[in-house]
């Protein structure tokens, strides 16, 4: 048995292992109201997640974020739960028309957790009424330990990565892979490359049918519908709609060397009609994209992915993408065996 | 023979071909006809995005049964004879020149008729013209290389709409958006981008197509 094969399985079971039990860091759900007036006191209802409010009861404090360095603290806190509170804040004039303020609430037992512009305050009456504070940053620090960040909208949700993204990915590689054994074919005429083409081919349209469900499912759950006319999602129905295409194409043919050669070439003819495709649909009208990744949506760029999330994701995208080249594997030598047992009869 | 030449004459052939059976042209005339007949009588008038719709969903189904046709014919002896003496690039070029005449003459029947049923929303004639020019090139070129896969399989009206359907997508998407741009629906911003981008589509399908041709060829 092949090292890598075995590598692939062990690599998953840790993805699946680590993905669902490893929990989210503490996070704030929801506040209510959303929107109050400067100058007047607010009394706001905060709901955590995965948060210890009544065990970390005695280090509890809550600040609103007003300018960059400046804050008001809450001069009341009232716990009613684990995950509630119920908080008053002082709030004084502000210069702005509005401000959008960033929401802490930090304790012994959770660290920080954070709503970024939590509340809209609107400019109401004096200006000069400062009342605000510096924000003990030294203070505030995100909860050490093996955890998952926690995301507004995304919530838990966010383990999707290591199953949708990382499909996608795996994807993207083994149609290479396929692309590169249909030219090889093409060059040499030999059939093993043939068979190994069709199967990694084959094994990349099955991820990318999983990558849609997946997708799919995540998307009722986060944006309320199965489907959108977003690009992403319509760019990889499309290329989804080319492969089946190929795979039809290569079941109505029954002579192995025309099969063979002819989806070879109807291969490497629709990788490259799905280049114009990238140029075609961003201009398609809806450019604004609600896909995680785009306009300011969190993705796999920049300080959205934590390291905590690569630990994992790096391990599901090497994992599923073995775990495909040993399925084609497979599928490849069932071929290379029924062309001999054709040649036999 | 040099290669154009060598186009032209097959070119000259494939007229030749074609007029033996002025049926198949007739056939495909009635064909819009009653698309664009049924259409009138469901909806008498028609908004212009809903025009274009039309438009380009006949233009479509017309031209794979217009490529189709023109492809299953050349099957025979003398088919074997021209690949014996003609450069494969030659054939896949005059076929693409060949269903680029076909096309723009069907789309013009289908342009005829609609403005006949249906009246003529299109504003800036230049611009839809240029639109339907280059994607009947751009169509052309695909067609005649999916056509050549297709009549190699048992079903080949299916597998041909099947092969072509997915890969004209984006030439049709550009297409349809320049046309709402040239009927006035959408405004303009940036169409000279879009007829870049079906240029670009054309020079890398007729590049990838010329390319893999002659593999196609040596079965």
């Amino acid at each position: 048995m092949s090292w890598w094969k075995l590598l692939s399985v062990l690599l998953l079971t840790y993805v699946i292992i680590a993905g669902f039990t490893v929990p989210l860091k503490p996070g704030i759900a929801f506040v209510s109201p959303q929107t109050t007036a400067s100058n007047a006191t607010l009394q706001l209802s905060i709901e955590g997640y995965n948060t210890h409010f009544e065990s970390g009861k005695q280090s509890l404090e809550a600040w609103l974020k007003l300018d960059s360095i400046h804050g008001v603290q809450a001069s009341e806190l009232i716990v009613n739960n684990e995950n509630q509170i119920e908080a008053t804040f002082p709030i004084g004039g502000i210069e702005n028309e509005f401000t959008d303020a960033t929401l802490y609430v930090n304790n012994d037992i959770d660290k920080t957790a954070f709503l970024p512009s939590a509340i809209r305050i609107t400019k109401n009456g004096d200006v000069s009424n400062f009342t605000r504070q510096l924000i003990p940053y030294d203070r505030l620090s995100s909860k050490p330990g093996f955890l998952f960040p926690y995301r507004e909208i995304l919530n838990e949700t966010i383990r999707n990565t290591f199953f949708h993204v990382a499909l996608w990915m795996s994807m993207f590689a083994l149609l290479i892979v396929g692309i590169y054994n249909g030219i090889q074919y093409l060059r040499t005429n030999d059939i093993t490359y043939d068979s190994k083409a069709s199967s990694f081919n084959m094994i990349a349209i099955v991820y990318g049918l999983l990558g849609l469900a997946t997708g799919s499912v995540w998307a009722k759950y986060t944006w309320g519908t199965w489907w959108t006319t977003d690009i992403k999602l319509n760019m990889s129905a499309i290329a989804m709609l080319i492969y089946v295409a190929y795979a039809i194409l290569r079941a109505s043919i029954d002579d192995i060397d025309k099969r063979a050669k002819l989806s070879s070439l109807y291969a490497i003819f629709a990788f490259a009609a799905l280049i114009p495709l990238v140029l075609v649909l961003p201009r398609m009208g809806n450019v604004i994209s609600l896909h995680p990744g785009n306009g300011g949506n969190p993705a796999i760029g920049g300080e959205d992915m934590d390291n905590t999330l690569r630990m994992v994701f790096y391990p599901a995208v090497i994992g599923l993408f073995l775990f495909g080249m040993w399925i084609a594997t497979i599928r490849t030598r069932i071929e290379i065996l029924y062309y001999k047992k054709s040649q036999l009869e | 023979m040099n290669p154009t030449k060598q186009i032209l004459h097959l070119l000259q052939y494939q007229f030749k071909l074609e007029s033996k059976s002025p049926h198949v042209l007739a056939a495909n005339v009635l064909y819009v006809v009653t698309i664009i007949f049924i259409i009138y009588r469901i909806f008498n008038q028609i908004s212009p995005p809903a025009w274009v719709a039309v438009f380009w969903i006949v233009f479509m189904f017309t031209t794979i049964n217009v490529t189709i046709h023109s492809y299953s014919k050349e099957q025979g002896k003398s088919v074997l004879f021209f690949y014996s003496i003609m450069h494969p690039m030659s054939l896949y070029v005059s076929r693409t020149l060949f269903n680029f005449l076909v096309i723009c003459m069907s789309s013009f029947v289908v342009y005829l008729f609609m403005t006949l049923f249906l009246e003529n929303p299109v504003i800036e004639q230049v611009m839809f013209l240029k639109t339907v020019l280059l994607s009947s090139l751009a169509v052309s070129i695909i067609f005649s290389f999916t056509s050549a896969i297709a009549v190699h399989t048992h079903m080949k009206h299916t597998m041909m709409t099947l092969l072509s359907l997915p890969l004209i997508i984006p030439v049709i998407l550009v297409a349809v958006k320049l046309s709402l741009v040239a009927v006035g629906t959408i405004i303009d911003d940036g169409s000279t981008t879009d007829f870049n981008i079906l240029i670009g589509i054309n020079l890398i399908m007729l590049g990838i197509g010329s390319f893999l041709f002659p593999y196609l060829w040596r079965s």
